[in-house]
């Protein structure tokens, strides 16, 4: 515990973390406007003591519209890292434990997803669907257990031969009990980090989607369509790209700090 | 080693065969036929042209025809005409791709020529000021959103300063320009993208570079170099360094999918005439065979890059270069 | 100032710096070596042999430091700190060898590279010539044809092999002293016998003295001149091969030579362990593991005491009251 706080950049990043996390939480409770209150007299104000981020192109408070958008950039970090844990550590363990062709054929489509520029596939996938929070988190999901793959299945190459596996074994374990209880809770130390830096990846995709407006739609905000709105006001409103940005960068780092301090604890 | 070449080269096949499913499978999950798209968009569109156009991409017969027909395309890199403007897929690629390429070409160049000294310069002055300084700059390169700093570059440079021009690839008067001014014209269109694109790349490569030579740097055969007698600068930049850029060539073709994808935003804000502009324009009006054909393309691009780090990585190594005798 | 040694060192201290402890490899440890002479450092792992050795030409790691003592090398006083005076010595007057030959070897150049690159930094001579250069001493040692081996990689030649090319490229510039840090540790016994009759070969022909760290003994006695004992830092014996072999006056030389496997005998071991060099005790480094302890060896470590010409040896059951 005390190693943890000594370690500043990981308490940063932690205190960082807790802080995004709990202004998405209170949302509702910390913005002074709806986040959809259009106000035509107020139209693109900079910043000031009533709108303290300033307004967008139509009166909406951009501090409301950020707040919530945290709400959404988290859930989706979350939700769509935890589709890749789940998919990534349950086959990365089949690969790891059985071995041979099973492994073979895992390895392989890992291979074959890795071949794909990541926002490609997602962005073909999301045009054919429609563009919805859930199926964005699914997507990303989807497209981005192939490293927490690789890492489980390693781990447990090298779990497998130690001697607590071998004395399971032989006192007549299950192959499933041996998996599920004593060789995955022994890898998750990487798969947590990998987890970690996956929010921030994943908040990075989803931010990416939406700015190109194939992600969040409009009036619900992200902080990427923000910024794909900010476009059109570019060199009058430099608050609209400044402030969206900005929270999209300090996350990404948080998340960063966070997993990469845990990476050094962990060693 | 040609062993190792060619059994580098079968393993493509599984890749090429997976490949070619997903390509197939993700646009194949739209919900109604794949046609629809176009006749809804178009209600002029009559139902026997509708029908005509099911014929020519196979849509009325199973599953399975399909793919196979798509196979026998696929091969041949033929992926249909574009439901937009009803060109060849493979002309419209053809006539973007070379943008996008050189683009990243330019930068892969640019980040290594940047990147692999200020690794080299982390490792010899560890936990120095200018080493803590260096790892600072590479970490926020790292989090930057690059449509960020797309916009926030864009505002400075073009908006306010009004040194670079925004947007496209060349002005409009370009093609009254001599060779020079052409080259020139290019290079400030480009300059912003590339540079957003090297300064996000940075990171991954000097860190690994860092880390890399650090380990070299303590392996016995430096110990060997030192009690030698040879010079510090031999040492780092004869033993160390070869040994320490084996890694980061498979590093390089790793990173190739992350710099094609990248290209997709930057080419979409800056506007420039390259393979993932395409792709987004694509996306937007769902013109499937040209998303089906990039999607292909773009998988295939990386394969090969990735072959092409292994087999140079096998050239370099002698230890797999040459077998034991 | 006896001009007749090659080698003089005089209270050497290194020591190694962790971050929360520090580690005193080398203690006050001092011994002299002539030309031509070849002498045995023996001592179990871990306690400094390799640390004093590199301390020589300040090969030591970054965490490391000289921190005291005198080295004198061919009549010359060496100033540990000065790098450009050091650079001059290494390779062309005190070269190494080190004990895993394949490793030590820079896998991404050819043998002959290696030797060749010898000659082009000391020699100053062409590319060419270097090339002609390195295959003669690659004959010197027996790697023969000379022509064939140049141009193999480490990774494709065996450790003796190895460790031959190593001592080619060691005595390339014609050195005066060659320390060869646990040669033969990672060889057969075939091949350890050959890569010492190389050695022993090349002092005889070439004139070149030798240090050989080694923890095995039994080779020794037909091998090295003299035979310097070392534990926890300090060397506590030295003197003629013949002498400490057969009439070892310190008890953990005693104790060593028991251990060697002989026909008839039980396996013997040495009670206790090497002390933490990071924690060491007080007096003798010995006492707690010595037979003979007497109170006196808690309270101060003992000096050399002379036993004969040549032999001394750190024990107070040798002090003549």
């Amino acid at each position: 515990m005390k190693e943890l706080l000594n370690n500043k950049p990981l308490f940063i990043g932690i205190l960082l973390v807790a802080f995004m996390f709990l202004v998405a939480v209170f949302a509702p409770l910390i913005s002074v406007y709806e986040y959809d209150h259009i106000n035509s007299e107020s139209i693109l104000q900079p910043p000031s003591v009533k709108h303290i981020l300033g307004t967008d192109q139509l009166g909406r408070d951009l501090f409301s519209r950020m707040v919530y958008g945290a709400r959404i950039s988290l859930s989706v970090g979350i939700i769509a890292v935890g589709i890749s844990v789940l998919i990534g550590v349950i086959l990365g363990a089949i690969a790891g434990f059985y071995g041979g062709i099973i492994d073979k054929i895992i390895i392989i489509l890992i291979d074959i997803m890795l071949c794909f520029p990541v926002l490609f596939l997602i962005l073909s996938i999301v045009a054919i669907l429609e563009p919805n929070i859930y199926n964005i988190m699914i997507i990303i999901g989807l497209t981005s257990w192939m490293g927490q793959a690789r890492l489980v299945r390693a781990e447990i190459l090298s779990l497998k031969e130690r001697e607590f596996i071998l004395v399971e074994k032989v006192l007549g374990a299950s192959n499933f009990r041996i998996i599920f209880s004593h060789l995955i809770p022994n890898a998750m130390g990487p798969v947590l980090v990998s987890a970690i830096l996956g929010i921030a990846g994943a908040i990075l995709v989803e931010s990416s989607l939406s700015f190109l407006g194939l992600g969040i739609q409009p009036p619900t905000p992200s902080w990427g369509n923000i910024l794909a709105d900010a476009k059109s006001s570019l060199g009058i409103a430099w608050w609209l790209s400044v402030f969206p940005g900005l929270t999209i960068f300090i996350t990404i780092i948080s998340y960063n700090l966070v997993g990469e301090g845990l990476k050094k604890y962990l060693k | 080693m040609l062993n190792y070449i060619i059994k580098r080269i079968l393993s493509l096949i599984p890749l090429l065969i997976g490949i070619s499913l997903i390509s197939f499978t993700v646009i194949h999950l739209a919900p109604g036929k794949t046609t629809d798209v176009i006749t809804s968009l178009n209600p002029k569109v009559s139902l026997e042209a509708r029908a005509k156009l099911n014929k020519i991409y196979g849509l009325d017969k199973p599953v399975l025809a399909q793919y196979k027909n798509w196979v026998k395309r696929f091969i041949r890199l033929d992926f249909g005409e574009s439901f937009l403007d009803g060109r060849k897929v493979s002309e419209k690629i053809k006539e973007r791709l070379p943008v996008t390429l050189s683009i990243n070409i330019i930068s892969i160049l640019l980040i290594l020529f940047i990147g692999i000294p200020l690794g080299i310069i982390g490792s010899v002055k560890e936990s120095s000021l200018t080493d803590k300084l260096i790892t600072l700059f590479v970490f926020v390169g790292f989090a930057i959103p690059s449509f960020w700093i797309a916009l926030i570059l864009m505002d400075i440079f073009c908006i306010e300063l009004g040194w670079l021009p925004a947007l496209g690839m060349t002005s409009l008067d370009f093609e009254s320009f001599g060779i020079l001014e052409k080259a020139i014209d290019i290079s400030r269109h480009l300059a912003l993208p590339i540079f957003i694109f090297v300064f996000g790349g940075l990171a991954g490569i000097s860190r690994y570079m860092r880390q890399s030579m650090i380990q070299t740097l303590n392996k016995p055969y430096i110990l060997t170099a030192r009690a030698k007698g040879l010079t510090q600068n031999l040492i780092i930049y004869k033993h160390a360094l070869r040994n320490s850029l084996l890694p980061i060539i498979t590093l390089l073709g790793l990173s190739i999918p992350g710099l094609i994808s990248g290209s997709v935003i930057i080419e979409s804000v800056f506007a420039i005439p390259g393979m993932g502009r395409l792709f987004f324009e694509s996306v937007m009006a769902r013109d499937y065979p040209v998303i089906m054909g990039i999607l292909a393309i773009g998988a295939i691009l990386t394969m090969l890059g990735n072959l092409a780090a292994d087999i140079y990585y096998a050239c370099a190594d002698p230890r797999i270069r040459y077998q034991r005798q | 100032m006896k001009s007749s040694h090659l080698l003089e060192i005089d209270k050497l201290n290194t020591k190694i710096f962790h971050r929360d402890y520090t580690v005193n490899a080398v203690c006050d440890l001092s011994l002299e070596l002539k030309t031509k002479e070849i002498l045995a450092i023996i001592g179990e792992s871990g306690c400094g042999k390799t640390m004093s050795m590199l301390s020589i030409t300040n090969l030591i790691p970054k965490n490391a430091k000289v921190v005291s003592g005198g080295i004198m090398f061919n009549s010359k006083e060496l100033d540990i700190n000065n790098e450009k005076e050091l650079l001059g010595i290494r390779g062309s007057q005190v070269s190494y060898i080190f004990q895993d030959a394949t490793a030590s070897l820079n896998p991404i150049f050819t043998v002959g590279e290696q030797i060749q690159e010898m000659f082009m930094a000391h020699q100053c001579v062409s590319k060419n010539r270097a090339k002609d250069d390195a295959a003669e001493v690659l004959e010197l040692v027996n790697l023969k044809p000379a022509q064939k081996y140049y141009n193999y990689y480490p990774h494709q030649l065996s450790g003796g092999m190895n460790q031959r090319a190593m001592i080619a490229m060691a005595i390339a510039s014609k050195p005066k002293l060659l320390i060869a840090d646990e040669p033969t540790s990672s060889l057969d016994r075939i091949t350890e016998i050959t890569i010492l009759k190389l050695l022993k070969r090349l002092n005889a022909e070439l004139g070149l003295s030798i240090i050989l760290i080694t923890h095995n003994i039994s080779l020794i006695e037909n091998f090295a001149d003299t035979i310097a004992i070392m534990y926890a830092g300090r060397i506590i014996e030295k003197g003629p091969s013949g002498e400490i072999l057969n009439s070892p006056k310190h008890p953990y030389t005693e104790a060593l030579l028991d251990c060697l496997p002989k026909k008839g005998k039980e396996l013997n071991a040495i009670k206790g362990s090497v002390p933490n060099l990071s924690n060491l005790p007080s007096g003798c480094k010995f006492h707690p593991r010595c037979p003979y302890v007497m109170e006196k060896c808690l309270k101060q470590e003992p000096d050399f005491i002379k036993i004969s010409q040549g032999h001394s040896v750190r024990c107070y059951l040798q002090q003549k009251t």
